[in-house]
């Protein structure tokens, strides 16, 4: 059966937002763009609370691309709560985010992030870094079998 | 005819005999007659024989008879021509067996030397000598022999006087043994008085010893006397003192018996700790009531009971122990006390009294109590001041954070934007809308690549300094490495000196290094056949400066070393301006801490000389750094802008 490939794009700042859906979509690299704006939202979808109670968990998406600097519940702390419930601990988590912080990198390499994606302030490099993101996590990587979420 | 010619001769020669003859008995006849002669020595058949002539010289022959002494006439040689009667008398011999006999005959031998000596001397006058005859009854008489020279005509005789001494000798051996009796009745006496005196002696010496005795004896008497005296005084010195030292003492003492508990005494510093008058009596009150009128509290302000007082445990138990406690006085402010009580034995082991000195402690413990309160407050201040640091610190770190999250994204929305722009709007943009569009974009990234320079020198200045060798060499090469393999394509000479060392930090000096061979390599970016040099130059004072210099860059190169503030591991002055600064890759310049305002890290600026610039024309510029472990070392005024020295010992 084919699955809609989903990406949850966890982002407070607008104009990230904004330009990271306008390099996915100038790739058409996703069939649906969720977007979290803080670390409570991002739990709802993943967890189907909150505004998002009564959502179909088998829908899980491809992809979570984290920032780390969230209001309300942090990325790491959404990480962490993430890897510890049995329905999400092999989701694939992408962080991505302005910061290159050594703590970041232990605490999320640690806390079980696949990928920690350093956000380029050269548009350029920006695009060709969300593209090959994209590229990489949609079409080249096999998720984790439904059955174990 | 030979017989007559012999009868002849015969006949001649008789009467010339006679004749010879006759003229010698004329001349003795008329020698007889002048009286010349008075004997004559006639040879018979009986040997020699004297005959005197009588009448002549008859007075003195009969003088000489009648001397009591013999009397002699001798030849020179020693024949009796004469002797006397008495000589013939002591030699009991007829005087017809003297004369002519030699006067040796009659000596007994052991004389002999000495009548020889006597004729020999008697020749030249007199001389005189005892010897001693044998006579013919076989008996030794003692003689003294006087000789004279007799000189007759032209004859010399000698004339001798022989006086019998044996009288004289026995007189001299009776008064020898008259002497030698006297002389043992003398001895014997000298023996009598010696022993009388030797006894006396010994009377004396046994007196002496008794009296010596006695004296000794009152001698002992009179010391133990002194002694006991002195005994007496020092036992008495002794208590005063310790009268004294228990008066002075600042300490309270007090004694109580056992096993009553009375007080015996109580010192006057014991009486003032309590509060009480010297004149308080206190002998023979119970430790009881005065621990009831002390008002003796624990240190924690309950009354002390009697077996917790220090001293009523030495009495009562025997017990050497301490303790601290206050006493409170009636008008006056509490004191504290620490009280050491021991018990006080007799030589069997039973306790006889107790002893406790206490000494007041309450400033000790009110200063104790400062101390305490002070080092609580230091301590609190301490904390409080590392926690301001530390939250300082969390400040900082909140900060870098917080700029390594926050101040990106806006560029980045900028950047982007401006992409979009360019991208979506092209044809309506003219061309100079779309460079400020580009501007605007290369700002935004530059001023990226500030802040992480900002937040990478943030990051390096948190961690401590520490000192060790750094192996440049290999350092050097490492960085060279990585940037080959981030670009490949380049082709440049990559150059390091080996055996290249510092004394430095080594994370500092990878920042230092990396800074310097990325700015090297990125500003030789756009030449072909550029060289980076990493080597080292002697320096002042034998010390040896690593340079990393770069040729073949058009134009000055600049490099970003971020000696931070205040933990400077290395520092560059600007050849071009009076204050220092750093200048950036991008070319944008931050103010850096002067020599003499930089710690003492031994980090001084280095620049490569003038004979150096000139030997490498093409490098235009030049900045020096130094790591740590340098001294001072003079900063000439002409030097090329940025070559980068490391330093070392």
């Amino acid at each position: 059966m084919y699955a809609k490939k989903t990406i949850l794009l966890v982002e407070d700042n607008p104009d990230d937002e904004a330009l990271v859906l306008r390099v996915l979509r100038k790739y058409n690299l996703a069939n649906e763009i969720v977007i979290a704006r803080d670390g409570v939202e991002a739990l709802d979808y993943l967890f189907g609370t909150g505004a998002y109670a009564g959502r179909d968990l088998g829908q899980t998406p491809q992809v979570v691309l984290l920032d780390l600097k969230l209001p309300k519940i942090d990325g790491l702390e959404v990480l962490r709560r993430v890897r510890q419930d049995p329905r999400t601990r092999l989701q694939p988590v992408v962080i991505l985010t302005s910061s290159k912080e050594e703590v970041d990198r232990i605490k999320g390499y640690s806390f079980g992030v696949n990928s920690y994606i350093r956000k380029p302030v050269d548009f350029d490099q920006f695009t060709e870094s969300v593209r090959q993101l994209g590229l990489y996590w949609l079409l080249l990587n096999e998720p984790p079998p439904q059955v174990l979420l | 005819m030979p017989n007559a010619q012999d009868n002849s001769s015969q006949v001649r020669r008789e009467l010339e005999d006679a004749r010879l003859r006759l003229a010698e008995a004329e001349e003795t006849l008329n020698a007889i007659r002048n009286g010349e002669v008075d004997g004559l020595v006639v040879a018979g058949a009986e040997g020699q024989q004297v005959f005197t002539l009588q009448g002549a010289q008859e007075p003195y022959r009969l003088l000489i008879e009648q001397m009591s002494e013999g009397a002699l006439t001798l030849s020179r040689d020693g024949i009796i021509l004469y002797a006397n009667q008495p000589f013939a008398k002591l030699l009991q011999l007829p005087p017809g067996r003297i004369i002519g006999a030699a006067l040796r005959n009659f000596v007994v031998p052991a004389d002999q030397p000495a009548l020889a000596g006597l004729l020999a001397a008697a020749v030249g006058g007199h001389a005189s000598e005892e010897v001693s005859f044998r006579t013919a009854a076989d008996t030794v008489v003692p003689v003294r022999l006087g000789l004279s020279r007799l000189q007759l005509g032209t004859e010399a005789l000698l004339c001798a006087v022989a006086t019998d001494i044996t009288a004289e000798k026995q007189r001299a051996v009776d008064l020898q043994q008259l002497a030698d009796a006297l002389e043992a009745r003398v001895a014997e006496r000298i023996k009598d008085l010696a022993a009388s005196r030797l006894a006396t002696l010994n009377l004396m010496e046994e007196e002496v010893e008794a009296r010596q005795a006695a004296d000794e004896a009152n001698r002992c008497l009179t010391q133990e006397i002194t002694e006991r005296r002195q005994a007496q005084a020092e036992l008495a010195q002794a208590k005063a003192l310790l009268q004294a030292a228990l008066d002075c003492s600042s300490a309270g003492i007090a004694i109580a018996d056992a096993p009553n508990g009375l007080l015996r005494y109580v010192n006057r510093a014991g009486l003032l700790i309590r509060g009480a008058g010297e004149a308080e009596a206190v002998a023979g009150v119970d430790i009881n009531q005065y621990v009831a009128s002390w008002q003796l509290l624990d240190l924690d302000g309950t009354p002390l009971k009697l077996e917790q007082v220090p001293l009523a445990r030495a009495v009562l138990f025997g017990e050497q122990n301490s303790r601290e406690f206050i006493i409170r006085r009636d008008e006056h402010e509490d004191r504290t006390v620490l009280a050491n009580a021991a018990p006080i034995r007799n030589p069997a082991g039973q306790v006889i009294a107790g002893i406790v000195v206490f000494v007041d402690i309450t400033e000790s413990k009110r200063m104790e109590a400062e101390i305490r309160q002070l080092n609580a407050h230091l301590e609190q201040r301490v904390r409080d001041r590392t926690a301001q640091l530390t939250a300082a610190n969390k400040e900082l770190e909140a900060f870098s954070y917080s700029v390594s999250h926050d101040l990106r994204a806006p560029l980045r929305a900028m950047d982007g934007y401006s992409a979009a722009l360019l991208e979506d709007c092209a044809g309506l943009l003219d061309e100079s809308a779309q460079h400020y569009l580009r501007r605007i974009r290369a700002g935004s990234q530059r001023m990226a690549e500030l802040i992480d320079d900002l937040l990478s020198l943030s990051r390096e200045t948190q961690a401590p300094m520490r000192h060790e060798r750094v192996n440049l060499t290999a350092l050097a090469g490492e960085i060279g490495a990585d940037l080959q393999r981030a670009q490949p394509e380049r082709t440049l000479e990559f150059v390091v000196a080996p055996d290249l060392a510092a004394d430095a930090d080594p994370r500092m000096v990878r920042v230092v290094l990396n800074n310097l061979l990325s700015n090297a390599w990125k500003f030789t970016g756009k030449r072909d056949g550029a060289k980076i040099e990493v080597g080292q130059v002697a320096g002042d004072e034998g010390r040896v400066s690593g340079e990393a210099s770069v040729t073949s860059a058009p134009r000055p190169p600049p490099l970003l070393l971020p000696p931070p503030p205040l933990k400077a591991p290395f520092e560059i002055r600007h050849p071009k301006s009076s204050s220092s600064s750093v200048t950036t890759a991008q070319g944008s310049t931050w103010p850096m801490p002067t020599s003499s305002s930089a710690p003492s890290s031994g980090c001084t600026p280095r620049r490569s000389s003038p004979a150096r610039a000139s030997a490498w024309p093409w490098c235009s510029g030049s900045c020096t750094a130094i790591a740590a472990g340098c001294g001072p070392s003079p900063a000439p005024a002409r030097a090329p802008p940025s070559t980068l020295r490391l330093g070392r010992k």
